[in-house]
C-alpha cells in the first residue's frame, strides 16, 4: 500500500453516503457503467476459457 | 529378528542398514534414493538435539496388507506380509542410555523420551526400493493464529499407538509410490484423501485408489502394474469417495492464468481443502522434460513485503508445500521470477557419497480440486463478485469527483475462502462486532464463501455466499461489520449506491445484461434490507415471541383474541373510536410483525393482556393506552412485560414514540397522543 495511506486514512468515507444521496449522477453514467461492466465479463471469459481442458488434455496420464 | 523392537540414536547409516534389512534392498540403493536424504535433512531440522529411533519388527499396517492381499500374496515370491515402524523421537541429553530411557518410558516412569517429544513414524514395505509405505512425520512449521496471511499447513490430528502407549502428532500422510499399485496419481490421492479425511481410519489403500479410478469392464489397459492416471481417471476416483471434482487446464497459456492458479490455491488451502497439482517435471539445466507428475498442495507461503500491493492476497503466494513422492512430505517449491517452481534437493553427504541433489523446475500443467459435493457455487464467481462491486464504487466515486475516496476503495484487498457455518458463527460469538445476536441468531447454510475485504491489513468488513446455492440464486447472504467504524461508512456507501442504481439504473431505459453477476444481489440486498424487515426493526423494535402466556388466555387449548382493531392503512376501519370513557378496563396496544397497531381492551384484574392481541404470536413492542383527563390527551407507555421487558429504557421510549408519531396520530387524527413518563421499574 502506498504509505500515502493508513488505516486512518478510511475516516475520510464519513459522510460519503450523503454527499453521495445529494448528488445523484447523470443519467448517462449509468449507460457507461453497463458498458464497463460488460466489457470485464466479456474479458474475464476469454481468461477462463484458457484453462478450460480439452478432450486430449483430460485423457493424458500423470506417470512419472 | 526375534526382538519385537530395538531403539538406537538415529543416523542415516543405522537406519538405512535396518531398512535394507527388512526390504531386502541393497544398502547403496537406499543411500542413493532422493527421499531418503530429503528425509534426513527434514529429520535434522525437527526439535531435539538427538533423534531416538525406535523400531517395531512386526507392524500390521491395513493398507498394506489390503495392497498385498490385492497383488503381493499373488507373486511366486514370498513377499512378507508385516510391515516394520520406525519411530522418531527428538531428545536433548549427554550420555543417554537408549534402552533404559525406554524402559522407563515404557514403565510410566519419569525418562528423556517423552509423548512431547514424539516425532512421528514411518511405516515400512517389506518390498524391495519402493519401501516407504507411511510416512507420519510432524511438521517444521506449526500454525498459529492469523497465519493463513503468512504462512499455513493443511494439518490433521492422527492417533498412534506404540506399544499401548498413545502418542498424538498433527501431519498429513506421506506415501512413496510403489510402482506396481500404485503411481505418482495414486499416492497423490491418498495423500489428497487423507488430508481431506479427518482422520487416517477412512484412508483407503493405493490398490483401492487405482482400482476406483477405472471404469468397471474398461477397454483401458491394465490396472497393475500402474503406469499413471489421466485427470479423467483422476476425477473418476474422486467421485467414488464421495468428492465433486472441477479441474482446470493451466498448460495453455501459463504466463497469462498463473494468477487464477495462485488464486484457486490460496482460496482452497486456506480453507483446508487439500489440491492435486499436475506438473510438467523438467530438468533446470538441460530444461528437458521428464515427464508429468502428480503432486498434493497441503500448504503455502505467502510474501511478506507489499503484501498488501496485491487487490487479492493470494496474488502473493511464493511458495507451496507439497507431498511429492518423489522427494517427501512438506516439500517446499517456490515460484521463481517467471512464476515456475523450483524444486531443490540441499546434497547431504552423511546420506551418499554420491551426493544425492536434484534442482528441477516444476511447470504447472493441471489442478484438480475435490469438494464436499453441496459446495456448488465456484470461487471465480464469488472474486469477480468483490471485484466488479470494487469497481463499480470506485468508478462511481469518480464520477461524482471524489477521486480521493475512490482512490480509497480500490487499495481495499481481498481474502476469499470457503468457511463452515459453525467457524464463522464462533468466530462472530468470540469477536466484539456490532450486531452479534442478529448475526449469531441467522439460519445460515452449512458452506459459505466468506470474503473479507482488508485495508492497511486490518479486516475492515466480511461478506458472506452461500455457497450451496444454484448458480442463478440470490447468494449474496450477510455482511460483517469487523471494524465497526469504518464497516458503516462502507454500508451507508453501499446502501446509497444501491439506492441510485435501483432509482436510475433500473428503471431507465439502459439495457441491463450484467445482472447474472452477484454484486447485483447485493445491491438488491442493501435495498431491500433498507425498505423492508429493517425499517419496521429500527422503528418498532426486533420481532420475539410473547416471554409467557398465562392459562387465563386460554380457552379451549385456543389464545383469546381480544383485539378490537388492527390498522395498517389510514382508512382501516375509520368507525374505530376510542373510548375515553371505559369502566372497569383500559386499552392495551402491540405492534405486530407487519407493523400493524393492534388494539384491545383489558379487563381489570382479568390477566389477559398482550397475547390475547396477536393470537400468541410474535410482535414487536406493546403497552397501554389510558386517556388522562386532566391533560385531554392519550397517554402512551410501553408497559406489556411480554413484548417489551427486553429492551433498554431508551429503546423502549423510543419505539413508543415513533408508535405515536406513525401510527396512533395516524389513525386518530382527532385525538392527540403523548408519551407517559414512568419511572424505569414500572415496566412489568
Amino acid at each position: 500500500m502506498s504509505k500515502k495511506y493508513n488505516i486512518q486514512s478510511l475516516s475520510s468515507l464519513k459522510g460519503l453516503a450523503e454527499k453521495i444521496k445529494d448528488n445523484p449522477v447523470r443519467s448517462e453514467y449509468w449507460e457507461e457503467e453497463e458498458k464497463f461492466i460488460v466489457e470485464r465479463i466479456e474479458k474475464r471469459a476469454e481468461t477462463y476459457k484458457m484453462i478450460e481442458m480439452d478432450s486430449e488434455k483430460y485423457h493424458t496420464s500423470f506417470s512419472l | 529378528m526375534d526382538t519385537a523392537y530395538g531403539i538406537f540414536e538415529y543416523n542415516i547409516n543405522n537406519f538405512c542398514a535396518y531398512t535394507s534389512y527388512q526390504t531386502d534392498t541393497p544398502l547403496s540403493y537406499i543411500k542413493q534414493k532422493t527421499q531418503i536424504t530429503y528425509l534426513d535433512n527434514y529429520l535434522k531440522n525437527l526439535p531435539g538435539d538427538k533423534k531416538v529411533f525406535i523400531y517395531e519388527n512386526e507392524y500390521i499396517d491395513k493398507y498394506y496388507l489390503e495392497d498385498y492381499a490385492s497383488y503381493y500374496a499373488q507373486c511366486f515370491y514370498p513377499y512378507k506380509k508385516m510391515c516394520s515402524r520406525v519411530h522418531f523421537f527428538g531428545i536433548t541429553g549427554e550420555n543417554i542410555n537408549y534402552k533404559n530411557e525406554f524402559e522407563n518410558f515404557l514403565n510410566n516412569t519419569n525418562s528423556l523420551i517423552e509423548k512431547k517429544n514424539y516425532l512421528g513414524y514411518i511405516v515400512i514395505r517389506p518390498i524391495p526400493e519402493t519401501f516407504l509405505a507411511k510416512v507420519c512425520l510432524k511438521p517444521y512449521y506449526k500454525n498459529s493464529t492469523g497465519d493463513r496471511h503468512h504462512k499455513y499447513m493443511l494439518l490433521k490430528h492422527c492417533e498412534v499407538s506404540l506399544f499401548g502407549i498413545n502418542l498424538e502428532i498433527d501431519s498429513v500422510v506421506f506415501q512413496e509410490q510403489d510402482r506396481v499399485l500404485s503411481a505418482c496419481a495414486t499416492t497423490s490421492l491418498w495423500t489428497f484423501l487423507h488430508a481431506s479425511y479427518g482422520t487416517c481410519k477412512t484412508l483407503p489403500s493405493s490398490s483401492a485408489i487405482t482400482k476406483s479410478a477405472y471404469p468397471e469392464n474398461n477397454g483401458y489397459g491394465r490396472e497393475f502394474p500402474n503406469r499413471g492416471l489421466s485427470t479423467e481417471m483422476i476425477c473418476r476416483s474422486l467421485r467414488t469417495y464421495s468428492f465433486a471434482p472441477e479441474y482446470f487446464d493451466f498448460s495453455k497459456d501459463f504466463k497469462k492464468s498463473i494468477f487464477l492458479l495462485k488464486e484457486y490455491i490460496y482460496a482452497y488451502c486456506s480453507s483446508n481443502y487439500p489440491l492435486v497439482l499436475g506438473v510438467d517435471v523438467k530438468d533446470k539445466n538441460t530444461g528437458e522434460s521428464k515427464g508429468l507428475h502428480a503432486i498434493t498442495i497441503v500448504g503455502y507461503s505467502i510474501e511478506k513485503d507489499n503484501i498488501d500491493e496485491a487487490m487479492l492476497i493470494s496474488h502473493k503466494l511464493k511458495s507451496l508445500y507439497v507431498h511429492d513422492d518423489r522427494y517427501g512430505p512438506f516439500l517446499k517449491i517456490s515460484f521463481n521470477k517467471d512464476n515456475l517452481l523450483d524444486v531443490k534437493l540441499e546434497g547431504n553427504p552423511n546420506v551418499s557419497s554420491q551426493y544425492i541433489k536434484s534442482d528441477e523446475k516444476y511447470i504447472p500443467d493441471t489442478l484438480i480440486l475435490g469438494l464436499y459435493h453441496k459446495i456448488r457455487v465456484p470461487y471465480l464467481r464469488v472474486k469477480e463478485t468483490c471485484l466488479d462491486l470494487q469497481s463499480l464504487i470506485t468508478k462511481y466515486l469518480i464520477e461524482i469527483k471524489e477521486e480521493e475516496n475512490a482512490e480509497l476503495i480500490k487499495l481495499f484487498q481481498w481474502d476469499i475462502q470457503i468457511k463452515e457455518n459453525k467457524k464463522i458463527k464462533s468466530e462472530i460469538f468470540n469477536s466484539n462486532i456490532e450486531n452479534r445476536e442478529n448475526l449469531l441468531t441467522q439460519s445460515w447454510p452449512k458452506y459459505l464463501w466468506s470474503a473479507t475485504s482488508l485495508f492497511d491489513n486490518t479486516p475492515i468488513f466480511e461478506m458472506l455466499f452461500d455457497a450451496t446455492d444454484i448458480d442463478q440464486g440470490n447468494v449474496f447472504i450477510e455482511f460483517i461489520p469487523h471494524h465497526t467504524n469504518y464497516a458503516n461508512d462502507i454500508i451507508n456507501i453501499f446502501k446509497a449506491y444501491s439506492d441510485d442504481h435501483f432509482r436510475n439504473k433500473i428503471n431507465s431505459s439502459v439495457n441491463i445484461v450484467s445482472q447474472s453477476n452477484y454484486a447485483w444481489g447485493i445491491i438488491k440486498y442493501f435495498r431491500e434490507k433498507e425498505s423492508y424487515v429493517d425499517t419496521l426493526c429500527n422503528l418498532y423494535g426486533y420481532l420475539k415471541i410473547p416471554k409467557a402466556i398465562k392459562d387465563e388466555e386460554l380457552s379451549r387449548d385456543n389464545i383469546i383474541n381480544k383485539c378490537e382493531v388492527k390498522l395498517n392503512k389510514e382508512n382501516d376501519d375509520r368507525d374505530f373510536k376510542l373510548d375515553k370513557n371505559l369502566q372497569n378496563a383500559q386499552y392495551i396496544w402491540v405492534i405486530d410483525k407487519e407493523g400493524f397497531l393492534c388494539i384491545g381492551r383489558e379487563e381489570e384484574n382479568s390477566r389477559q393482556g398482550h397475547p390475547t392481541l396477536t393470537d400468541g404470536m410474535p410482535a414487536r413492542i406493546g403497552g397501554q393506552l389510558i386517556y388522562n383527563e386532566s391533560i385531554k390527551k392519550w397517554e402512551v407507555d410501553p408497559f406489556s412485560g411480554r413484548y417489551s421487558s427486553e429492551y433498554s429504557p431508551i429503546e423502549k421510549k423510543e419505539y413508543v414514540k415513533n408508535a405515536i408519531k406513525y401510527k396512533f396520530a395516524l389513525y386518530f387524527p382527532s385525538e392527540q397522543f403523548l408519551l407517559k413518563e414512568y419511572q424505569e421499574k414500572e415496566v412489568l
